[in-house]
């Protein structure tokens, strides 16, 4: 095997993966009570107290041992949660507090207790797992016996059943495993000093637990399991290398409803384990899966559960035939062991005769299968033949009625001379409609007997009697009764599965709707509705949507159902108010995590909450009204999660939209501004050409120049540099468009004041036009960078004395309009062409000049005004004056002030 | 007797600008080029007006302006770069009278100088305050708290009787929104300027004669407000 080194970048992802900011797991694992396990976790914390760092102790349980005691010496500890239920008082880990001290370390006994209800975690491991996410490092100790997949095994080497038991996920995923060893016999020398538990139960502890093959049976069993974990550990980090060329065992096994099927879940595991393969089970949901009751049902969801937590993954398919929807699973995924119980090897009686390892053998022959003995007494399959016996009246009308029909039509053509053979099929006709027409299988089976009885009596000599002359007739009675039968069956199968096929097809549609519907959303309020009402459809109950902003409740919108009444619909919405639920809300939006019914989290809650992420940022929490009696079932769970999918997907790219087209804003005005800048630069030249020279020439040759000549060289200096000032307050315009927002002021400013102002600038440099301004409201206010918004004034009004000759008047306006301020500069000009009407906002476009002292690039100043009205979120725009000249127009925000008397 | 004028200006070219304007028009002057010879001349010249510029290059102009208001009196009219309003209002904050914006015209800085001149002149020759105050046609009566505008009486509000009090009271000085608010309100927050722009605007509408050409209340954008003396200053 060629040994493939990881690339740089391989090994860069594995130490970022190490790095990520969850917390490690350390595990003190024993394989009885006594070998010290809570010994060596206080020790290995003074160790890490004394490197410094930060190690606080969560929950320890109360131990006798003095020596155990002394190690807690020095450690800080954070005080329990005392919690009343039922009466009793219990110490429990106060999860909030550990979160709130933040420690580096916390040490935390007993991962596989169980917690008292009413607190959030069901068990103290998804406590554990929370505060590993919040990236909280935990030491923990666990006895070998509480492991999900040795559960069995101990139990058949011990004789005790253990309750408490946490998913081998937890073990295998661990950052370190701290096997906590001692011999046999030490450890009953410490039992009987009483080290471990009280004197007097020592005995009893003997005679039980404490015989020394269990414990070497256990320890053995600590011991391979942890060797299996260093493995998968191991083979986990070389993914790359190896897997990949040699067969990989896959291991798969059947999950049902029955009792039996837990042991048999977990020897497959222990099979996958043993032979690092990967682990599948396959769930078959019947067609009639409606008719299964209630205690079936929620073992069924235990047993998926439990696949989970050993590391499996669940299928799930839709067939009535178990071995053939194994079959063929085993022939696609190219599973190598199938793992059955023996009971569900029995044949069933109503079914095919073939074995069901034949029927495996012929489909997949290269599969190996392994029985699992379960023993457990199972109660009989009473109820599906139960409800399959049922008997209704409404069938027994619709029998009467098709074979009246039949015996109708067969005496007719009885009449008409049609021989009995044919008449025979008129009946099984009967029997065919009969069977789509009803729904019990009983019906098939009576229709079938009485079809056969009827035609004996009316048409089979002697007529009008039960009895046969003919020999011959009772293989025809028979044939015609099995053909009944098996139509009838056949039509039912039929029946059934079309209705099915429909059921599928509903959620297939469902779920391509949404996917549709979220694709067309333009708006983030349209995808949640369309998320929100698609998942209403799916799962038929009320939801409510809480949108998230900084892991705080936002918002809250209720979705109602069709299906329940509006008082019910109200009833559901109150719930969700409750404090509590909206306690829960929170949590889920802090953790990203499912809570609620049927979960582990919250299980006392009224409804089951999942988050909604969105680039790595929960943005809502979305709450489905299901009850403890009426939980979520898998089929429409996977269908959620697969809507929730298109759900996230639909609000990443809304919000990548955006920030596209923020940062499409941002990249316009920075070629606006790079433009001009390098336009105004140009610009800078042609004056400066002039003032310098005519100095130049008045330095060195003054003498030979005649006064009124020297008149007019001094006045073009400064009639330049009057322009050029010009500029340069365009440029430092411009350089304050350079952080866009930042350098903006936007302030309320007296429109009045504005436009007084803007004058000032302008009546200094001419006097060669009318320029008047009104005002309407008087007091009008509006939302501005004053210096900008002036040099757009300016600018606007430099442009028209530019391009209309001497007399012309210039008016500028101010209005308001709404919750507007409407700007216009109007002057009686010739105008602007329509052709250069287009053109005029962009830099370097300038138009006959109309004054005599032309002034070159001032259409760069409009391409100014254009930038600054832009990040106003105004625009300037020009239309013709009647009868003749220009007018410019933008608007500005109103602006408000509260009056301070 | 000749006014004198204190330049305090850095750059040679515009200091040679100023003097050359001053000389023009007959006062006496002196030119330094930093603060700390700014400093000694203030108090052996005794000048009738400062003009300094606000980028010198061994002190904060500013500074200098609070270390001579310690003492003295004497107009100080700030020269600074157009669009640095912070600069300026600073600059009144700390005591300046009046500030021109480079590139300046020479009308424009020698009718400063006359503006803080007059001032100058007029509160030296005050031994205690007038109990009314005339300007043109406007005429304020402290001790009535009454005003006329071209003998009629005028009814304002007692904001903007306040506000008109103090501008008067600093005829000639440019007060910055901050100044003002301090003096008619007692505190200042910067979400009031507008609310102060408005008030000034009612108080205008009401007190001048043409309110699109104001000629007692100057309004100085982003800055602040200035009440002129009536006798055709700009």
């Amino acid at each position: 095997m060629e040994d493939i080194r990881p690339s740089p970048e391989e090994f860069l992802a594995r130490i970022k993966q190490e790095e990520t900011k969850a917390g490690r797991l350390k595990i003190f694992l024993g394989y009885a009570a006594g070998v010290g396990k809570t010994y060596a976790m206080l020790d290995a914390a003074q160790e890490a107290k004394k490197l410094g760092l930060d190690v606080v102790v969560g929950y320890i349980e109360p131990h006798p041992r003095p020596e155990t005691a002394a190690l807690l010496e020095g450690l800080e500890l954070i005080p329990t949660r005392k919690i009343n239920y039922k009466g009793k008082t219990f110490e429990e880990l106060d999860i909030d507090a550990v979160l709130e001290r933040k420690p580096e370390i916390v040490l935390i006994d007993e991962l596989a207790h169980t917690n008292v209800p009413t607190m959030r975690h069901v068990k103290r491991f998804g406590d554990v797992e929370e505060l590993l996410a919040k990236g909280i490092h935990i030491y923990t100790t666990v006895n070998i016996q509480h492991i999900e997949s040795l559960h069995d095994l101990v139990k058949e080497i011990t004789g005790v059943k253990v309750r408490e038991r946490i998913p081998d996920y937890l073990i295998d995923h661990a950052a370190q495993i701290k096997l906590v060893d001692i011999e046999p016999d030490d450890l009953i020398q410490r039992l009987k000093e009483g080290k471990i538990y009280p004197l007097k139960q020592v005995e009893k502890a003997i005679d039980y637990f404490f015989q020394k093959q269990n414990l070497v049976a256990l320890r053995e069993i600590a011991l391979r399991r942890t060797a299996d974990t260093i493995y998968h550990q191991k083979t986990r980090k070389n993914d790359s290398f190896e897997t990949k060329i040699h067969v990989e065992e896959h291991v798969l096994v059947g999950i049902s409803s029955s009792p039996t099927n837990a042991k048999v879940i977990r020897s497959a595991a222990r099979l996958a384990q043993a032979f690092h393969g990967k682990f599948t089970a396959l769930y078959v949901q019947k067609m009639d899966r409606n008719e299964r009751n209630e205690a079936s049902s929620e073992r069924l969801q235990q047993h998926i559960k439990l696949t989970e937590q050993l590391g499996g993954h669940v299928v799930i398919v839709q067939e009535d035939d178990i071995a053939a929807a194994l079959a063929n699973y085993s022939q696609i995924s190219g599973v190598t062991k199938l793992v059955l119980g023996r009971t569900s090897m029995k044949k069933k009686w109503w079914r095919s005769n073939s074995k069901i390892s034949d029927q495996l053998n012929d489909f997949v022959p290269n599969l190996a299968i392994h029985i699992v003995p379960d023993q457990e007494n199972e109660p009989l399959r009473f109820p599906e033949v139960r409800t399959q016996l049922k008997f209704e009246w409404m069938d027994m009308l619709k029998m009467l009625t098709v074979f009246s029909l039949a015996s109708f039509i067969g005496l007719s053509f009885f009449s008409i001379g049609v021989s009995e053979s044919n008449i025979i099929t008129i009946y099984i006709l009967g029997v065919l409609v009969l069977a789509t027409w009803t729904t019990g299988w009983m019906v098939s089976i009576i229709s079938s007997l009485v079809s056969v009885l009827i035609f004996n009596f009316l048409f089979i000599e002697p007529r009008f009697s039960f009895e046969a002359y003919h020999r011959d007739y009772f293989i025809t009675f028979l044939i015609m009764f099995l053909s009944g039968l098996i139509t009838s069956s056949l039509t039912k199968k039929v029946k059934e599965q079309a209705i099915v096929a429909v059921r599928k097809s509903y959620r297939m549609e469902v779920l391509l709707e949404t996917n549709r519907k979220l694709q067309y959303a333009k708006t983030v309020e349209e995808i949640i509705t369309e998320g929100m009402s698609q998942i209403v459809k799916l799962v038929d109950k009320p939801v409510e949507f809480f949108e998230i902003n900084n892991r705080l409740i936002v918002k809250s919108i209720f979705f109602r159902t069709e299906s329940m009444s509006t008082i019910e619909n109200n009833k559901i919405a109150t719930l969700f108010d409750n404090v509590n639920e909206r306690g829960v809300v929170t949590w889920v939006a802090n953790n990203n995590h499912i809570a609620g019914v049927s979960t582990d989290v919250f299980p006392e809650a009224n409804a089951y909450y999942l988050p909604l992420v969105s680039g790595d940022n929960v943005k809502g929490v979305i709450g489905i009204a299901l009850s403890k009696e009426s939980p979520l079932p898998a089929f429409e769970r996977h269908i959620l999660h697969a809507i929730m999918n298109d759900f996230s997907f639909a609000l990443d790219k809304w919000y990548l939209q955006k920030v596209n087209e923020e940062v499409a804003r941002e990249a316009e005005l920075e070629q606006m501004r790079a433009n001009l800048l390098r336009a105004i630069s140009h610009d800078l030249r042609t004056p400066l050409t002039s003032i310098s020279g005519n100095a130049d020439i008045l330095l060195t040759s003054g003498e030979q120049i005649n006064d009124t000549e020297k008149l007019q060289l001094y006045r073009d200096i400064y009639s330049n540099s009057k322009w050029l000032v010009q500029m340069v307050e365009n440029l430092l315009a411009v350089s304050r468009l350079d952080d866009g927002k930042l350098a903006i002021e936007m302030q309320p400013e007296l429109v009045e004041d504005i436009m007084q102002e803007a004058l000032l600038h302008v009546v200094r440099i001419n006097n060669t036009h009318k320029i008047s301004f009104n005002v309407e409201p008087e007091l009008l206010l509006a939302l501005m960078d004053a210096r900008l918004i002036i040099q757009v004034i300016i600018n606007i009004i430099d442009n028209a004395l530019t391009y209309t000759p001497t007399g012309s008047e210039i008016i500028l306006t101010a209005k308001e309009i709404g919750n507007s301020v409407h700007f216009s500069i109007m002057d009686n000009g010739p105008g602007i062409e329509e052709s250069l009407k287009a053109r005029l906002f962009d830099p370097f476009t300038t138009g006959k000049v109309q004054r005599s002292d032309s002034r070159r690039g001032l259409g760069l100043g409009l391409a100014l005004c254009q930038t600054i009205l832009k990040l106003h979120g105004s625009e300037l725009t020009v239309a013709d004056n009647e009868p003749n000249g220009t007018i410019f127009n933008f608007s500005l925000e109103k602006g408000v002030v509260n009056i301070v008397e | 007797m000749n006014k004198r004028i204190l330049v305090i200006e850095d750059d040679i070219a515009i200091g040679h600008l100023i003097k050359m304007t001053l000389i023009t028009q007959h006062y006496e002057y002196d030119i330094v080029k930093d603060g700390q010879s700014a400093m000694q001349k203030v108090l052996s010249m005794k000048p009738d007006v400062i003009i300094l510029d606000l980028g010198l290059p061994d002190m904060d102009g500013v500074d200098l302006i609070h270390k001579i208001r310690v003492w003295a009196q004497i107009p100080i009219i700030v020269v600074s770069a157009r669009g640095e309003e912070h600069d300026k209002i600073s600059a009144l904050d700390a005591g300046a009278d009046d500030y021109v914006t480079k590139p300046f015209s020479i009308e424009e800085l020698l009718a400063r100088i006359r503006v803080a001149l007059r001032r100058n002149t007029n509160e030296h020759n005050l031994d205690h305050i007038q109990p009314v105050f005339v300007n043109g046609n406007l005429q304020i009566d402290y001790l009535a708290n009454t005003v006329f505008v071209c003998g009629e009486e005028v009814h304002l509000t007692p904001i903007e009787y306040k506000l008109l009090v103090v501008l008067s009271k600093h005829v000639g000085k440019v007060l910055t929104h901050n100044f003002l608010l301090k003096e008619v309100w007692q505190t200042v927050l910067q979400s009031d300027v507008p609310s102060l722009r408005v008030f000034m605007a009612t108080l205008r509408k009401k007190i001048e004669e043409n309110p699109s050409k104001p000629k007692y209340i100057q309004t100085h954008i982003r800055v602040g407000y200035r009440m002129l003396r009536y006798n055709g200053d700009e």
